[in-house]
């Protein structure tokens, strides 16, 4: 059976382009309505897959996302990867069932093509920074949510190309800012997490689902058989409703755009889990001990003091994994901690506490970025990984 | 390489912004901390008269008139944090102040209204509010405990008077934000 559907397959693409497809490797951030039919094409073309989605299945999915009405409540990246596996069982395919901004970026570095089918603007905020920090490929579609219209976009990014416009060139920091203050539920966003809450469901119907996603497909195969550019940096609009209408505009850079068009370079992976062992390595890489650790886009808390006895505690630890225990203080019923300093940077007498911890004590997800600073040099570093977090 | 944007924007703010906002206030004391590399991504600050809320070791809370110190700092996503995390991340009193939104480490929340590449001008402006408790959200406070205090006291907090940060009246310190080149039709 798969040697037919492999026999059809290059009857279609040639045995050299199919090879050109089947050695790739592809992420799918979101597995519903546009994920689930990517991620069929992708098993169908054997297609290296990494599948990212925290939600479940829920029963307003079953009408419209493919997904199995017996199989409600389990998690949307475990029951896409056993979907892919039954259509397709030599597809090589891994799911991860944590929101793409809690995911470390070494997961993401053997790209070759990120593709999303998101339902928030602040997510794909954060594709676009891990896009642009590798420098790959990144086409993405998303279809009018309101179920009133059939309208959607295919947008076509290249990050590592500086004069490309990324996904932030659209936005100043008005609109930027109208993202995260619009959406916000409290006046001060939670220490702990302070995401923004989740987007109400998409209520468009599957058929129009599936055309988007059909179409970006087709955008994603000329981008992994790397033949046609001439849709990079281009955003095709699709109106469905009534006499249908499409039509292909150029994105446009905006020259002071507030996100860097540059990528990190290259990446160093580190094999052991302590943090010594990162603080070696930059020192022999950097020529003279790092001053500084940077973790971009996270929030490490410095210290936790109570607001109500004024005792703080020591403790660095990323600010979304400080645990309740650790959050109250026994001096009064329901008297609350909170971080005496809150950052993205460790440096000085906090850096050389940290000799001897383990980069999973602290909180920080596997593969995530850390970069180490010596003045105005920088070197990147990823986290190596842990099994934990990836659905089986 | 990475983060050129907030090396052209940590510049101008240093140099230009910092200048101008310097000249415009008689209650600020402003200067970049140089161990913070170049340029600078640490401001050290002072508002040299401010009437605010400090605690005090048995527990009480009472009106004070005196410099209150504080820090600025601009995190590599400064320009384009995507979460609310950014609120927490900049700004920090150095000394024990009784606010809502200040935890009892200092840290500040400037709360939804402050924004992604806000500029000092105004940064100084919005932080120099919360100080002087004419800005606060008693909802999802850093300091519990002062929340329930402003909220029971909220008429004799209101009645803090501090002294204007800026020189010239709101109206004519746009100046300040026109002094880099930029928004000149606001005038």
């Amino acid at each position: 059976m798969l040697d037919l559907i492999h026999a059809r397959l290059e009857g279609a693409f040639g045995r050299e382009r199919l090879q050109r497809v089947n050695r790739a490797q592809v992420v799918v951030i979101g597995a519903g309505l546009l994920g689930g039919q990517l991620l069929q094409h992708l098993a169908m073309l054997q297609v290296r897959t990494l599948i990212v989605d925290p939600g479940t299945v829920e029963p307003e999915n079953i009408g419209n996302q493919g997904l199995p009405a017996d199989r409600v409540g389990e998690p949307k990246a475990r029951v896409r990867v056993s979907q892919m596996r039954e259509l397709n069982p030599s597809c090589p395919v891994r799911g991860f069932e944590v929101p793409i901004e809690e995911l470390g970026l070494g997961v993401l570095a053997d790209a070759d093509l990120i593709l999303t089918g998101l339902d928030g603007r602040a997510s794909r905020l954060t594709v676009a920074r891990y896009a642009q920090q590798l420098g790959v490929d990144w086409i993405d579609a998303a279809v009018d949510g309101s179920g009133e219209r059939l309208l959607g976009t295919i947008s076509w990014f290249r990050p590592g190309v500086e004069e490309q416009p990324c996904y932030g060139c659209r936005h100043d920091a008005e609109s930027l800012a109208r993202i995260t203050r619009e959406e916000r539920r409290a006046p001060c966003a939670s220490w702990r997490d302070p995401r923004l809450p989740d987007t109400p469901p998409t209520l468009t119907a599957s058929p129009f689902g599936a055309l988007v996603a059909g179409w970006q497909m087709t955008w994603a195969l000329q981008a992994l058989l790397g033949e046609e550019d001439q849709n990079v940096g281009h955003q095709l609009q699709i109106a469905a409703s009534g006499r249908p209408r499409t039509r292909t505009v150029a994105l446009h850079r905006r020259a002071d755009c507030l996100f860097p068009h540059q990528t990190l370079g290259p990446l160093q992976r580190l094999d052991g889990d302590g943090v010594e062992e990162l603080l070696v390595r930059a020192k022999r890489d950097l020529g003279t001990a790092p001053s500084a650790l940077l973790f971009p886009g996270r929030s490490l808390a410095v210290g936790l003091g109570c607001s109500v006895c004024g005792a703080t505690m020591d403790l660095v630890k990323l600010a979304a994994e400080v645990s309740d225990a650790e959050a109250s203080c026994s001096c009064s019923p329901g008297a609350e901690r909170t971080p005496v300093v809150l950052t993205d940077r460790i440096e000085g007498a906090t850096l050389d506490r940290l000799r001897g911890r383990s980069w999973s004590a602290l909180g920080i997800p596997a593969e995530d970025l850390v970069s180490a600073e010596s003045g105005e040099r920088r070197i990147h570093y990823l986290l190596p990984s842990r099994s934990e977090g990836e659905a089986r | 390489m990475s983060d050129d944007v907030m090396q052209v924007f940590r510049r101008r703010m240093m140099s230009v912004e910092l200048q101008a906002v310097r000249s415009e206030s008689d209650i600020l004391r402003l200067s970049p901390d140089p161990t913070s590399g170049s340029p600078p991504r640490v401001l050290l600050g002072i508002f040299r008269e401010l009437q605010y809320m400090e605690p005090r070791p048995d527990g009480a809370v009472h009106a004070v008139q005196r410099p209150l110190p504080f820090s600025l700092q601009l995190p590599a996503d400064y320009c384009n944090c995507t979460d609310g995390s950014l609120q927490m991340r900049v700004a920090r009193i150095l000394t024990p102040i009784a606010h809502p939104n200040v935890g009892p480490g200092g840290i500040v929340c400037l709360g939804p209204r402050f924004r992604p590449a806000t500029r000092l001008a105004p940064l100084l402006e919005h932080l120099h509010r919360i100080c002087s408790s004419n800005l606060f959200a008693a909802e999802s406070p850093l300091n519990p405990y002062a929340a329930e205090l402003y909220r029971r006291h909220a008429e004799a907090i209101k009645g803090l008077h501090s002294a204007p940060l800026w020189k010239r009246p709101v109206v004519d310190r746009v100046r300040i934000v026109s002094a880099e080149g930029e928004r000149r039709g606001e005038r």
